[in-house]
Order: C-alpha cells, then sequence, then structure tokens
C-alpha cells in the first residue's frame, strides 16, 4: 500500500502502469488537495478524480473507490485489500483533504470477517505465473513458496511470463487482464440512494461530500428529491443508469471545476445531468450552500 | 558445465555475439553453483536495458520491472521475506542514471541484497548514446562533440557513503568476476559490483582490449577495511583496481531495523491477520 497525494501519486504512476503489467495487487490511497503543481496544498479539492481513472500508460484494469464517511473510509480500505489481492489489480481510495483531516467520533467498528487476504499459492514445478485462464485470474505464486520459477515481467509476456512480440500472445495476455473486469462484476458496490425512492430531483456526489449533501437534504425535508452517493467510482454498477435515469432533474454537486463524476457518468452509464454545482475555491462545501441549492429547486 | 540455472531448452538471447554479457550470465551461474543456493529461495530483479535481460536467461524467478527500478522492488522482495537471496542486476545507465537516488539509498538502507551492475559506459540497447559513466571525450551520435561531463564514478560514492561492500570486476575474467560474486552474495548488507564490460556494437574505445590494459587487481596486502585507502582506489583512473575494494561489517542491515522482524523472524506471507487481536488494538487505542 502506498499513500499519497497529487504530486507523489503523479510522480509514481509509472509504476501503477507497472503494476498492471505484472499484475501486481497494489493499493494506493490518493488524498486529493487543488492542483495543477503545488496548487493549494493545505487545502480541499476533488480534482483528481479523471487523473486517477487514466493514470498510467497503456490499458490495464483497475479500481476506484471514495468513501464519504470515515465508516466507509475504514470499511472501503479493508475491502480494497481484498479486491487488489482476489484480482491482481491496482486499487485506488481517493479522499481529499478535507476528509482525511477532519475529526467525528464514531460508534464502534466490527471488523467484517471472510474477506480472506490470503490469495497467494504454494507453487509446483511447473508454475506459470501469467497461466491463461477463463476469469483472467491467474492463482498468485510468489518466490520462495514451492517448487515453481516465479517470473514477473513487464514487457508483454508470455504465459510463463517471458519476453515476447508474438501477436497472438499479444492479444491473448490483453483479453486475460479485461477478463477481470468481468470477474469482478458482482463485487462492484452500487451507489447508495439517499431520500424518497421516487423522485423528481436527484442529486449526485461522489466521495467526501456524503455527510453535507446528507445533511442538507434532511434539512430540507422534501418529498420530492433523493441524493445518489458514489463510493465505487470505477468500474461504475451497472444500476446507476438506470437510477439517474428515474429522475426528472440530475443535480450534480463536485468539489471541483470540471464536474469529473459527471464525465464518468456520460462515458460509463450514458447519463446525463441538467444542472452542476462545483465549487474549487479550496474549502469544502458547506451546509448553508447545499441547503441553498435544494431550496432553489422548481 | 552444466548447471542448475540453465534451461531445458535453449532461448532466444537478445545479445549481440561477443557481448561481455555471456561471461557475466556464466560468472553469476557459477556463482550460484559454487554457493550451492537453493534456486527455489533465489529472486533476480532487474530494470530495462540489455543488462537487465540478464535474469531472463538464467533459470531463476525473477522481477524485470522499470527502467532504473530495480533497487525498490530487489529492497521490497528482501523485507518482505529475508530468507531470499535477491540479485540486483541492471546496467550502468538504469543502475547509475535513471536509478541514481535509488543507488544512493540502497546503499544507506543497508538491505541485504547484491547489486550487480554491468558497467559498458555506453547505452547499448538504445545503440549507443553517453552513459553516466562515459569517459570525457566519447563520441557518440548523440554527444557528436564528445561527452564533457565528469564521468559518475560509483565505487567512489559507494565509498563515500560507508556502503558495506564495495567490488569492482572485469568481465573478461569470468574466474575472478565469479568470485567477487560471490563474496557479494555471502556478504550481509548491500553489496556492490561494479563489472567493467566491453560493448561490441556501440562502444569502440572502451574495448576488451582497453578494460585489460587499464585495469589491475589489487592484492593480497591490500585492506579493505580501511576507508580512507579504499577511497584512495576509488578515484584511480589511470588504471583502475579489481577487486573488493572497500568492506564495512559495521551498519546492521534494512530488514534487521524493521520492527516486524523484531520478534517474529516468519516471511509476511505466512502471516495471517488475527481479528481479534486486530479488534482489541482498536478498542485500546479508542479508550
Amino acid at each position: 500500500m502506498v499513500t499519497t497525494s497529487g504530486g507523489g501519486f503523479a510522480l509514481m504512476v509509472e509504476a501503477l502502469s507497472l503494476a498492471g503489467a505484472h499484475e501486481s495487487p497494489v493499493v494506493i490511497h490518493l488524498a486529493q488537495r487543488p492542483g495543477p503543481a503545488t496548487g493549494l496544498p493545505t487545502r480541499t479539492e476533488q480534482g483528481d478524480l479523471m487523473f486517477a481513472l487514466f493514470a498510467g500508460h497503456g490499458e490495464f484494469p483497475r479500481v476506484i473507490f471514495a468513501p464519504g464517511s470515515f465508516e466507509e473510509g475504514f470499511r472501503l480500505a479493508q475491502r480494497a485489500f481484498y479486491v487488489a489481492d482476489r484480482y491482481q489489480v491496482p486499487v485506488i481510495l481517493l479522499t481529499d483533504q478535507y476528509f482525511i483531516n477532519s475529526n467525528y467520533n464514531l460508534p464502534g467498528i466490527e471488523i467484517e470477517r471472510g474477506m480472506e487476504r490470503n490469495h497467494i499459492v504454494k507453487t509446483d514445478a511447473d508454475y506459470l505465473r501469467y497461466r491463461l485462464t477463463d476469469s483472467g485470474i491467474t492463482p498468485r505464486g510468489i518466490p520462495g513458496y514451492g517448487r515453481g520459477i516465479v517470473c514477473a515481467l513487464s514487457d508483454e509476456h508470455t504465459e510463463g511470463g517471458f519476453i515476447t512480440e508474438d501477436f497472438g500472445v499479444r492479444t491473448s495476455m490483453v483479453d486475460k487482464r479485461w477478463a477481470k473486469m468481468r470477474s469482478m462484476q458482482g463485487d462492484i458496490l452500487p451507489p447508495v440512494l439517499h431520500g424518497p425512492k421516487k423522485y423528481r430531483h436527484l442529486l449526485i456526489s461522489w466521495g467526501s461530500t456524503l455527510n453535507v449533501v446528507r445533511e442538507a437534504l434532511a434539512e430540507c425535508g422534501r418529498d420530492d428529491t433523493s441524493f445518489l452517493h458514489f463510493t465505487q467510482i470505477y468500474p461504475l454498477h451497472p444500476d446507476a443508469a438506470d437510477i439517474i435515469g428515474r429522475a426528472g432533474n440530475r443535480v450534480l454537486i463536485e468539489n471541483n471545476a470540471t464536474a469529473q463524476l459527471g464525465a464518468v457518468l456520460k462515458l460509463y452509464a450514458g447519463a446525463r445531468v441538467e444542472s452542476k454545482v462545483l465549487k474549487y475555491n479550496g474549502m469544502p462545501f458547506m451546509l448553508e450552500e447545499i441547503i441553498d441549492v435544494i431550496k432553489k429547486l422548481p | 558445465m552444466s548447471s542448475q540455472f540453465d534451461f531445458e531448452n535453449p532461448v532466444d538471447v537478445a545479445w549481440c555475439p561477443g557481448c561481455g554479457n555471456f561471461s557475466i550470465r556464466e560468472a553469476i551461474k557459477k556463482a550460484f553453483d559454487e554457493l550451492g543456493l537453493d534456486r527455489e529461495k533465489l529472486v533476480m530483479v532487474s530494470g530495462i536495458g540489455q543488462a537487465a535481460k540478464g535474469p531472463h536467461y538464467i533459470n531463476v524467478s525473477f522481477f524485470d520491472g522499470l527502467h532504473g527500478r530495480s533497487i525498490p522492488a530487489a529492497t521490497a522482495i528482501k523485507a518482505s521475506n529475508p530468507e531470499l537471496t535477491v540479485i540486483a542486476e541492471s546496467g550502468d545507465g538504469c543502475s547509475y542514471g535513471e536509478g541514481g537516488n535509488h543507488f544512493l539509498n540502497a546503499i544507506r538502507r543497508n538491505t541485504d541484497i547484491t547489486n550487480i551492475v554491468h558497467n559498458n559506459m555506453v547505452y547499448g540497447l538504445t545503440k549507443g548514446q553517453a552513459s553516466p559513466t562515459s569517459r570525457r571525450g566519447f563520441k557518440t551520435p548523440v554527444q557528436v562533440a564528445g561527452v564533457y561531463l565528469e564521468p559518475f564514478n560509483p565505487v567512489a560514492v559507494a565509498v563515500a557513503l560507508n556502503a558495506s561492500f564495495v567490488a569492482r570486476a572485469f568481465s573478461g575474467d569470468v574466474e575472478e568476476t565469479k568470485e567477487i560474486i560471490k563474496k557479494a552474495i555471502t556478504h550481509k548488507g548491500y553489496a556492490l559490483v561494479d563489472v567493467f564490460q566491453p560493448c561490441v556494437s556501440f562502444n569502440k574505445i572502451n574495448t576488451y582490449k582497453w578494460y585489460k590494459d587499464q585495469t589491475y587487481y589489487l592484492d593480497d596486502a591490500y585492506d579493505p577495511r580501511d576507508r580512507i585507502g579504499a577511497f584512495g582506489k576509488a578515484v584511480e583512473d589511470d588504471k583502475f583496481p579489481l577487486g573488493v575494494i572497500y568492506l564495512n561489517n559495521d551498519n546492521p542491515t534494512f530488514e534487521e531495523n524493521l520492527a516486524v522482524y523484531k520478534r517474529n523472524r516468519e516471511p509476511l506471507f505466512r502471516r495471517t491477520v488475527d481479528f481479534d487481536k486486530l479488534e482489541r488494538f482498536i478498542r485500546d487505542k479508542r479508550a
């Protein structure tokens, strides 16, 4: 695991691509701060979602989580390790300066059991690190555990981990890596709907804006307005399009200038939004600001 | 002589005929065999370059990652399982250029790994540009007026940083190189072996004959524990000394300093999460 912020993440992006090629499980906690460059290093922003989504050269699967509360932060961190280990992919936990510098009291947290962490297998003499499988997942051997030779290579490789430029092998290795995205369909977290099941207006946000929007919604008490919060940004849950599609008016709330979740929803759920509430002065949303948004809804 | 590190079937080797890499590979395999290393407890790590393909041509587990970054991966592998013998092998461009900062910190961390650097004073994979160790005046298609930078001196830098083991070898002498590599592997702590080698295709200046003429072996009277004397040897460049130039057994290794091994020597993969203990830990922190 590595915990970092935008500038540090930018420096380490080549290793993200390496994890994609090697199929190494890695968990990256990326606490966003306003950029570009040093930007406002002691302030907050949700400005690195697209960066996290597309960082690294080449095409390879990844998973992005964005906790909205400390409880979610705790559970998603545990889940991030589980998903990284099980599917041998990089998993990015996106928080921001506001989230990690906040404090509040929590009730007791029970650790979720059953997410077994150890996905490492004892190797046989004929072990192949990148053996092709339907799921795309090759049981993960490591040196020093079993009789096998474990070869991890950043060049395109054969099943045994040796360098190749064979076009057929290349195609099958790309397909193998992407097959893991299909295999993890059942493990994708759906967005959580707060408020009435039937709604005209739908507020949409992700990550650290959870609590402020939830509180504003409760404060306003409108029966025609709900709030959809995303904790898994990528891959997107297949239900997202339908939940968003049921609203007549969609309002995106993001702590950035370019509505990055909006772009993700358009790209992967074909969803469009009617209006955007964007804040990018370095501060988190205030309760009054969101209440004002909800009150002004027609 | 056959080796347990040979492949059953011949592998397609990308090196030019006559490349110094072949004899370095021979010396490494012989060193492994003579030390009786357990193949299952051995990992080679490399970066990018022709030297970095070395582990592909030896029948061992390997991690071949990014240009300049063999050391971080080797450090992590050793730290996660100190039972493994870890060899980082790459060229002078990878190890001293892109990987320069990792090189400095590997010495300071003193991870118990062996760092074999093929030093042919040129970027061979990319067809002949100046590397950090290229000599002044060396002309290339990029450095058309000749190199004017001071060449990087890895041996002097390592002695300056009080490295635990610093040696230089020459690929033309397989037996001597093998003996130096054996000492490096059995040494506890970070061990640098800078290996001079000719690049027959892209360096027509520093040839086999040039290295032969420009080097000599340190004799038995030489004391590698004398740091000042070692520094004197490290900066000699009329003729370069070969052999173990500096030895310092005073510093603990990186793994010995890690809290995770203070009470339990088990490699990390053999450990499981004790959920009850974790819950107790969280409760205690909240109390």
